[in-house]
């Protein structure tokens, strides 16, 4: 008969998963360990904070923020970091989803003992994701989810007057990212989606310290530690073009486990050549958050959804037609951006 | 994140409509278009120039950039070119492009034929593996063209005589490594001279996963063509890579890790031991269907056929390689979103490496980073130096990446993929390789590590070096 299997880290307990990441057959306990490690290896390796540093957690309720939150404590703690933590949330506004997810975020929020922030769309855009749909259908309906989504993650920081947010984009988000801004040819963002912080001239600190934490891995995580998370999906229909390197990585990650791992490396392994031309960042004449053109990406599309051409926002080429329509009366605009001075008081969360 | 959900086959990106710019040929405007090229309708009198100006265009930015303009005399003598052929569909229309611009009976301009030397064609063949020769077809296309034609066997990349013959450094004995260790340390060879067949499939049998198997047999025949281009003195190595082609290749090297060298993929330039050779695509904006009109319009047969694979033989059961899973993603990409095609590779031409290179892989000749094996093993833990008792409750050491194994090996004369390739192992669905799971009744080699190309060599240390010649030393004064 042959022997019982040993755990491939410890050498003594019995294995109950094989690690997706590596192939190991490893113990419970040592999957933690690993993992956690890996994290603060991560945070360590890139520098990510010095003590002191208010940092806001993204927060959606789902598995990959729900794990990082836990983890980000249990580093804290372990490690002695000196931050002060904060869960930041955003309400998108979808009837079902959102609402639900919050309850969730709410009950993190009661067991670890962090302030907790919620920033609705509703609140900053004067519209809810349903109202949004109801106007524009469920086509593109992810390009104003994203775009508002990532303005009102700054906003709710700055609010906060946190120096850092940190968010839940794994592994597999970021391979998926590579390959799809390399089928766009979106060069200004293949260049920095690899990179594991990211900071606008006039905005927060943005890391991703899961950055080589396999979903796989954060599932199991969440499924032994037994983690009160929101799994269902969307509601509305997901990001197409994001949706088709999806299922490419999937099949990759089915043939060869590392194509995860290596597919980060190739797009660190690069980097945009001097000749190509980026557009330069200034900040929007409107709201005042950091922009390419004369308008942010939020401004353009809540201008279009006030004017009912919503359709139309989507694509460059459409700007002009958007210009020429009057604006109607009370058009709803973004509040101008500030960035709280360190030696302003933090708002209430 | 928990936003994106799974997407269905109903979610993937919509089917864009065709025929967007009418039906009339856009260069003539006044002949009513026969073929659609990414949404550009052209007739069957313009489509022929046009695609031969894409050919030349290609051909003159990898050559020469700063080439003097049409009509103008070379100053410098054109370089020699050798052809790798495939037997596929690209490589077919490769050879006749060749043959219409740069000979007298083609028809090309005086001036135009200067760009290129001596031309002549080399056929990487691999029927040792089970593939149908296609030696005998393309030596006809080449003598119907005119056009030298060599054959070098696949198994002559484990062929020490080869090895000699190309020029490379015959002095050390034939490579083995070891593949239970990470740094691939160098192991005795316990078996005498073999077989290069056995050898061959030694070497592909020792591979950690299905997917290495395709992607080392490119890797072979890329150095295979790159040191007979070299040793028979021409400094150019032009290929049939077609956009679909090269974009599948860029996506592979993607998923390898290989973004390194990406670049490298479009347009490279290999040091070898006699020289400098550029391997250049000029096909490497042609899609699928202006191949199979040339084709049809020229009337060529394809040796390997339209459909013909050369990975067929060695395609894994019950599951897909990475470069399968590539292949028929890209294809369908071709097929409804030929513009999406066209930008992968556009892409690549924005990207240069992150750093300087450290130095060339042994295997593949690539340009390599720093420490680029020893990456993969700062994102992840492989073992513990203590016993977990209660990582929630004990205090931990402070935690470092585990420091690798101080043994010299190949590890670190590899890139980032050769690596990968060599170590990497399978998923769920990685399937097997029923062609190599037996060695083909050739007898099997000793248990003596897994043997290396010829062109892989084991290198001396300094201290190994001044070993050798310390008789000779004299003492510092």
């Amino acid at each position: 008969m042959a022997p019982p299997r040993t755990c491939a880290l410890c050498q003594t307990a019995r294995p109950i998963v094989r690690r997706p990441k590596t192939g190991q057959q490893v113990c419970k306990e040592c999957f933690f360990h690993v993992f956690e490690t890996e994290v603060h290896n991560t945070i360590m390796s890139a520098k990510l904070f010095k003590p002191g540093d208010r940092v806001a957690i993204g927060a959606s309720g789902g598995k990959d923020s729900t794990v990082l939150a836990h983890v980000m404590k249990v580093l804290n703690d372990r490690y002695d970091y000196g931050l002060e933590m904060y869960l930041l949330s955003i309400d998108e506004g979808i009837t079902g989803y959102r609402d639900d997810s919050l309850e969730s975020v709410k009950r993190n929020q009661q067991e670890y003992g962090l302030p907790l922030k919620i920033l609705s769309y509703d609140e900053l855009y004067g519209w809810t994701m349903d109202a949004i749909v109801e106007q524009i259908g469920r086509k593109n309906n992810c390009t104003f989810c994203g775009v508002f989504r990532r303005q009102a993650l700054d906003r709710g920081a700055a609010a906060l007057n946190v120096d850092h947010i940190v968010t839940g984009h794994n592994a597999d988000d970021i391979a998926e990212t590579v390959l799809m801004n390399i089928m766009r040819g979106d060069i200004a963002r293949l260049g920095r989606c690899t990179l594991i912080c990211t900071q606008g001239e006039d905005s927060i600190k943005r890391s991703k310290p899961f950055k080589y934490a396999y979903e796989k891995e954060i599932v199991m995580y969440a499924y032994f530690k037994k983690l009160d998370y929101f799994s269902t999906e969307c509601i509305y229909s997901p990001d197409a073009y994001r949706g088709h390197a999806r299922v490419f990585l999937k099949d990759l990650e089915a043939a060869r486990p590392s194509a995860i791992i290596d597919i980060i490396h190739s797009g660190e392994a690069f980097q945009i050549g001097e000749a190509v031309e980026l557009k330069a960042q200034q900040t929007c004449k409107r709201c005042g958050y950091m922009s390419s053109n004369d308008l942010c990406k939020a401004c353009t599309l809540l201008e279009s959804l006030e004017k009912g051409m919503a359709k139309l926002a989507t694509g460059d080429r459409n700007r002009r037609r958007l210009d020429e329509e009057p604006a109607p009366e009370n058009m709803r605009t973004i509040p101008m951006f500030h960035r709280a001075t360190p030696a302003e008081p933090a708002a209430a969360p | 994140m928990s936003c994106d959900a799974p997407p269905s086959t109903e979610d993937l990106m919509p089917r864009r409509s065709r025929y967007d710019r009418g039906q009339t040929c856009i260069k003539c405007k006044s002949q009513r278009g026969n073929l659609v090229i990414k949404h550009t309708v052209y007739c069957s009198s313009c489509l022929p120039a046009m695609l031969v100006r894409k050919f030349r265009r290609a051909l003159s930015t990898s050559l020469d950039p700063a080439a003097p303009s049409r009509g103008t005399p070379s100053r410098t003598p054109p370089p020699d070119v050798i052809l790798g052929l495939s037997g596929g569909p690209s490589s077919v229309v490769l050879l006749d492009l060749v043959w219409k611009c740069f000979s007298a009976q083609g028809s090309g301009r005086k001036d135009e034929r200067r760009q290129v030397g001596k031309v002549r064609a080399v056929h990487i063949d691999w029927s040792c593996l089970g593939r149908a020769s296609l030696v005998e077809s393309l030596k006809e296309n080449c003598d119907h063209y005119g056009i030298d034609f060599t054959v070098v066997r696949g198994e002559e990349a484990f062929e020490p005589a080869w090895r000699n013959a190309v020029g490379l450094d015959g002095s050390a004995a034939d490579a083995h490594i070891d593949l239970s260790s990470a740094r691939l340390p160098f192991v005795p060879s316990l078996a005498g001279p073999s077989d290069p067949v056995a050898t061959l499939r030694a070497h592909l049998r020792s591979l950690p996963t299905p997917t290495s198997v395709p992607a080392t047999l490119h890797t072979l025949t890329r150095l295979l063509l790159l040191h007979t281009a070299s040793s028979s003195d021409c400094s150019v190595l032009m290929l049939g890579t077609s956009l679909p082609r090269l974009s599948i290749d860029l996506l592979e090297t993607v998923a390898y890790g290989g973004g390194f060298a990406l670049g490298a993929e479009r347009e490279e330039i290999v040091r070898t031991s006699r020289g400098d050779v550029k391997i250049v695509r000029p096909l490497r904006d042609w899609s699928l269907k202006e191949l199979g009109w040339w084709l049809y319009s020229r009337q060529l047969s394809v040796p390997r056929g339209v459909n013909g694979k050369p990975t067929q033989a060695l395609a894994p059961t019950g599951g897909k390689t990475i470069g399968k899973l590539t292949e028929d993603f890209v294809i369908g990409l071709e097929r409804d979103y030929p513009s999406t095609v066209s930008t992968i590779s556009k892409t690549a031409a924005k990207v240069v490496p992150a750093e300087e290179a450290a130095y060339t892989c042994a295997y593949c000749l690539r340009p390599a980073q720093k420490d680029a094996t020893r990456w993969k093993a700062g994102t992840a833990i492989m073992s513990l130096p203590f016993l977990i008792t209660n990582a929630a409750t004990d205090p931990l050491t402070p935690p470092k990446t585990p420091p690798l194994p101080a043994e010299k090996g190949l590890a670190d004369s590899l890139c980032y993929s050769c690596y990968t390739h060599l170590t990497a192992r399978g998923g769920t669905g990685a399937g097997k390789i029923p062609a190599l799971a037996s060695n083909g009744g050739l007898v099997t080699l000793g248990e003596a590590g897994m043997p290396m190309p010829v062109w892989v060599q084991q290198k001396l240390t300094e201290e190994e070096m001044r070993e050798s010649i310390g008789g000779f030393l004299l003492e510092d004064e």
